[in-house]
């Protein structure tokens, strides 16, 4: 065989590789440069008691999820029933960040979908989401012990990204 | 016909159709081809007159730019335009009107106010976003080609 054609049929599967690697790829992830940074400080008010305010520093001392959703999210919807779940087996608390949602509208979905969190706080104009690096929602953040975030999910949570990555991190921090 | 003289033709067929109606309006005094025209050309005036009058205060309200705000809007689309809308992925702040965007923008204009410079409001953004954040991403060796994954425009 003519040794010249090897030369091109070696970049087209070269370029095949990479074109194939690209498509497992999610352009939509954007890696937070947050992971391994202290969580950003905030004293919101709570949902459902807003003359009390809640901020990082009050959970100190323990490993805690941070789940940023909305009554107007359509993806909320989809992870909701697994947060659920997940808040009745009481493994980790889970933080609800309100994120620019009118509070009515926020407790009337809580009431209808069911009330997975321990404590929801009210961002209503998004200032503290542009402070996590938030650009879509849901979210949810790993938070660690000394308060430093640990992980990242963009995207509804589902059962897998529990299983495999959120839940082993999260026993594994709770260790620590 | 020639586009012109169509164009000539509709004219003169408008005005001749609001000439009509105006002249069939009850009126106290007489009617005329020349009743009507000064009509439609006091209406004009008066509502043109009624319009600075409104004009005037509103004006006044919101108060005439100075060259510092100037200054502060261009600065803030110079910078928002350096900015990814993260939502839209292909477009800037200062094109895109996704939520976020709007957002960013007025932390944009809201940083300016506080007197930060170009500078720290770059970094604030990068600090939450990721040099991802910026349209045009500086290239560096510890990429794990997070940007070859982004869409380029």
């Amino acid at each position: 065989m003519n040794r010249k054609l090897l030369i091109p049929l070696a970049l087209f599967v070269a370029l095949v590789g990479f074109l194939l690697v690209g498509l497992g790829l999610n352009p939509r992830e954007v890696p937070s440069p947050l992971v391994g940074k202290p969580a950003p400080d905030f004293k919101l008010a709570q949902l459902h008691q807003p003359e009390r305010m809640l901020g990082p520093t009050d959970l100190k001392g323990q490993v805690w999820l941070l789940n940023v959703w909305a009554s107007w999210c359509v993806s909320c919807r989809v992870e909701h029933p697994l947060l659920v779940e997940l808040s009745k087996s009481k493994v980790v608390p889970l933080v609800g960040l309100n994120y620019k949602d009118k509070p009515n509208e926020g407790l009337a979905w809580l009431a209808q979908h069911g009330n997975p969190y321990e404590v929801s706080v009210v961002d209503r104009d998004g200032r503290v989401g542009i402070d996590w690096g938030v650009y879509g929602v849901p979210e949810t953040f790993v938070v660690d012990k000394a308060g430093t975030i640990r992980y990242k999910h963009i995207g509804p949570v589902d059962a897998a990204a529990l299983e495999k990555k959120i839940l082993p991190l999260v026993r594994e921090l709770q260790k620590s | 016909m020639t586009l012109a003289a169509s164009f000539r033709r509709m004219r003169e067929s408008s005005i001749a159709s609001s000439q009509r109606r105006w002249i069939r309006a009850p009126r106290s005094k007489p009617s005329g081809a020349g009743f009507a025209g000064t009509t439609i050309a006091m209406r004009c005036a008066s509502v043109l007159a009624l319009c600075a009058l409104l004009a005037v205060p509103a004006h006044a309200a919101e108060g005439v730019p100075t060259e510092q705000d100037r200054a502060t809007q261009s600065r803030a689309t110079a910078i928002a335009e350096q900015l990814r809308c993260l939502v839209c992925q292909n477009q800037t702040i200062a094109d895109s009107n996704a939520e976020l965007a709007v957002d960013l923008r007025r932390q944009v204009r809201e940083q300016i106010a506080a007197g930060r410079t170009d500078r720290e409001i770059i970094d604030f953004m990068t600090a939450r976003y990721g040099d991802f954040v910026l349209y045009r991403p500086p290239f560096k060796a510890r990429d794990r080609g997070d940007h070859a994954r982004a869409p380029d425009p």
